[in-house]
């Protein structure tokens, strides 16, 4: 806990959480360019390098210094938009996406949003289903204190989280560029129950999974 | 090094005093309006080595949790989860239950009318596997804290007239004469109890007053000192024991079925009446322990106030749509009442007056322990060291 502590407090130091950069609301497909960016890109994009183990190279860090990486979008399958950096949790997210996802019915509001919890086991992804009309609700549980963890959902898919304090930007999944999923990294300095909204318009059924930092 | 102190429960009684007598027996000041303390009181070197132990994650498995992370005194001595998560990330099927003034409780828990052992009930998250809460080892804790500095002393002054201390019976017994100590007695009711007419602003007096009308008949249940006994709206108490009543919570397939994971004391009985009833639990402190219910699912106690009102939960959307007022099994005291917005706003400061700040803050009920959250702000902590 003592060593999640620092390393959160590191983060919060270079900047990773910048609300001020919080993503796009559209779900981040047409993210920014490469001088706001400070958190995505890097130079993996273009390497293919899903799951290659680069943890610790400075993934979690992202110690960018704002060049973006020349992130311009010009790497694999990305388009024009941002990609995460790959690293085993990002990696973790794209690996559920084969497995069968259990079906979770949203609350129809925030009074029912306790109806429908989660709690991450990196083992299982969900699929979400929206109430009949207006936003869907449902709520995490964070077991651990100071810790960060990676919501993934169809890209365009708009989460809002309440409580905790974003810690990166709404970006594709860099795993998995392809996949059509992204990669919002969240930071929570307490344990306990985190409600979410899952805003009307969504399709029917929505894919999510999340992805606790060690 | 630290020393503790006896506490103090009232605004007015005495402050958390230094004691260096370990068979100096911890004081109470209760208000008049409580009942006697029904334990006899432990000595304050028990009482100390219950707070070394109920705040260290060293008893769990991979030092994962303490008892005083999933009962903090910020939370009402409860964690804040929906349901509870255990130390190896297990989900649990129930609300935590608050800690305070446990040594009034009776049953100790959700659906077990006969749990009233604070020692039995203890093993169930100490050792309990499904679902593992602390997974604490009990072969090897006592062996544990053998070698860490703090505690050989702290046994041996707990239980001087034990050649071997350390066991997993005296470390069950010490977490026991701490967790009684958690009174909360001087909240801005209890000091409106003993005569002091501006404890309660207008709001929260309006709210006393709805709470205790026939109208809304919330004594019914919750009645008594500690509101969780059956009561009449004067507040006469009617009843030794609490009630399992099915609030109308959920109401599945029309047929009043719950959750299957949790269906109250029928999972004890087998019986179909007794589907959804679940202990009424106590209020004092109520406003802080939050989400509500068995199973967390109220997020707001306004929440709770219009299920209430409406004669039970609507349930819209999510897994378990359905209408619980009209459940087979629900209560006959749950019939609905009419309540405004502004009401509802007087009743939910009545609650909030059902809080004792000083319960959360006494040094006493502090973590002695500098590192682990909650961050207790105490210079004079003992740093995790073995």
């Amino acid at each position: 806990m003592r060593t999640t502590l620092t390393l959160l407090t590191s983060l919060l130091a270079l900047g990773c959480a910048d609300t001020d950069n919080k993503a796009s609301d559209d779900g981040t497909t047409d993210a920014t360019t490469a001088d706001d960016s400070d958190d995505g890109g890097e130079g993996d994009e273009g390497s293919g390098d899903e799951g290659s183990g680069d943890e610790g190279s400075g993934d979690e860090g992202s110690s960018d210094d704002g060049s973006g990486g020349g992130d311009d979008g010009s790497g694999d399958g990305g388009g024009d938009v941002e990609l995460s950096e790959v690293n085993r949790y990002s990696t973790a997210g794209c690996e559920l996406m084969e497995t069968d996802a259990e079906t979770l019915v949203m609350g129809a509001s925030r009074s029912e949003a306790n109806t429908a919890v989660i709690v991450p086991d990196e083992n299982t992804a969900w699929m979400l289903q929206m109430p009949a009309t207006g936003d869907g609700w449902f709520t995490v549980e964070v077991p651990d204190w100071m810790t960060v963890v990676h919501f993934f959902t169809e890209e365009g898919v708009e989460l809002e989280i309440m409580g905790g304090e974003p810690f990166s930007e709404v970006l594709r999944n860099g795993a998995c560029p392809d996949a059509g999923i992204s990669d919002q990294r969240w930071a929570f300095h307490e344990w306990g129950a985190y409600t979410i909204r899952v805003s009307e318009g969504a399709p029917p059924e929505v894919w999510f999974t999340l992805v606790k930092e060690d | 090094m630290w020393v503790a102190g006896a506490i103090g429960c009232t605004a007015t009684g005495p402050p958390d005093k230094a004691s260096t007598d370990p068979t100096h027996r911890v004081e109470l000041d209760l208000p008049a309006h409580f009942p006697p303390f029904p334990y006899p009181l432990p000595t304050q070197a028990e009482a100390d080595l219950g707070r070394l132990l109920f705040h260290d994650f060293r008893l769990a498995v991979d030092d994962a949790r303490s008892c005083g992370i999933c009962h903090e005194g910020k939370k009402g001595y409860t964690d804040g989860f929906v349901k509870a998560v255990g130390a190896l990330g297990d989900a649990h099927t129930r609300n935590t239950l608050s800690l305070l003034n446990l040594a009034w409780r009776g049953p100790l828990t959700w659906v077990n009318p006969e749990l009233t052992d604070l020692r039995e009930q203890m093993q169930v998250p100490l050792y309990g596997e499904h679902p593992v809460e602390m997974g604490t080892d009990p072969v090897a804790l006592p062996e544990r804290l053998a070698g860490i500095e703090i505690y050989p002393p702290a046994f041996e002054a707990a239980y001087p007239d034990d050649p071997a201390p350390i066991s997993m019976e005296h470390v069950e017994a010490a977490l026991m004469a701490y967790e009684l100590l958690i009174v909360a007695a001087d909240s801005p009711y209890d000091r409106y109890l003993q005569g002091d007419d501006h404890a309660l602003w207008s709001d929260a007096r309006a709210g006393m007053d709805l709470f205790f009308s026939e109208r809304l008949g919330c004594v019914q249940c919750h009645g008594g000192v500690f509101f969780d006994l059956p009561a009449e709206p004067d507040g006469t108490v009617v009843g030794e024991t609490p009630l399992y009543v099915n609030t109308g919570m959920y109401n599945i397939d029309g047929e009043g079925g719950l959750p299957p994971e949790e269906t109250g004391l029928h999972a004890q009985t087998g019986r179909a009446a007794d589907m959804g009833r679940f202990r009424v639990p106590s209020l004092r402190g109520v406003a802080e322990t939050g989400p509500w219910g068995h199973d967390g699912s109220f997020g707001a106690l306004e929440d709770i106030l219009d299920a209430y009102a409406r004669g039970g939960r609507l349930l819209v959307g999510g897994p378990w749509p359905g209408d619980g007022a009209t459940s087979p099994w629900k209560d006959a005291r749950i019939q609905g009442f009419s309540l405004t917005e502004v009401e509802r706003g007087q009743l939910v400061a009545f609650l909030e007056a059902l809080t004792d700040d000083s319960a959360n803050e006494r040094p006493f009920l502090q973590s002695p322990f500098c590192s682990d959250p909650p961050d207790t702000g105490d210079t004079d902590c003992i740093e995790v060291v073995e």
